[in-house]
């Protein structure tokens, strides 16, 4: 897929920065989050700036509608939240050669303010999340 | 490496807007308290390895088809209710 996010386009309001950057990505802080129907549940997320990145995402709630992260009121803060109904939350898939083993990151979900358009990967210090919860069954 | 000596209910500055403060302290380990600003990250350094790690492998593996991953997930759902455990996963 390459270059996709050049051939899609997109407007500088879609663009969502991550002030504290991707750990192991810190280059990268502004990212475009695309998603098709074709595509749904997952969607892509796609660096514009600095390093070129790629990541595929899915909202967690879609297969594990019991998953409860909790978020600190000074990570609220960072996203300058004032209504809950502003966040988008994604996990970051990890796609294995085998599709049906791709695992998502249920310890390190992706918080988007929808209004702000400020993004944050939040650490979820709790022993029944882990990096790699597999997706299909 | 810079090291300094500090006292439960003191503090250190690293430059402009991180504050660190030494909150108790006993035997085995020590409670720190950190103000930094949002472009700071500030994480405990085994979790950060631990989703530092998991997005480079998530990041560098090939780029998959998302719509045959699309079709999977819709097929794993509609069929998960009814469907026997597997137990052979290789």
């Amino acid at each position: 897929m390459g270059h996709e996010v050049d051939q899609l386009g997109y407007m500088p309001e879609d663009v969502i920065r991550f002030p504290s950057g991707i750990p192991g990505f810190e280059g990268a802080r502004e990212f475009v989050v695309f998603t098709k129907p074709e595509h749904e549940p997952f969607h892509w997320m796609v660096s514009v700036n600095g390093p070129r990145v790629q990541f595929v995402l899915i909202n967690p709630l879609q297969f594990r509608p019991e998953y409860d992260p909790v978020i600190s009121s000074s990570e609220l803060r960072d996203l300058e939240v004032r209504d809950p109904k502003e966040l988008l939350l994604y996990t970051i898939v990890t796609v294995n050669a085998d599709m049906r083993l791709s695992t998502a990151n249920m310890a390190g979900p992706l918080f988007v303010n929808i209004r702000t358009r400020i993004g944050k990967q939040i650490l979820v210090d709790d022993p029944r999340w882990t990096t790699s919860e597999r997706i299909l069954h | 490496m810079l090291v300094l000596t500090r006292r439960p209910g003191e503090a250190i500055h690293i430059g402009d807007g991180i504050v660190v403060t030494i909150l108790e302290v006993d035997a085995k380990s020590c409670r720190i308290g950190i103000q930094a600003p949002p472009s700071v990250a500030v994480y405990r350094e085994e979790v950060y390895r631990r989703i530092q790690e998991e997005n480079r492998r998530a990041a560098t593996a090939a780029p998959p088809s998302l719509e045959a991953m699309a079709g999977l997930f819709r097929q794993n759902d509609s069929s998960a209710p009814s469907d026997p455990p597997i137990t052979d996963e290789s």
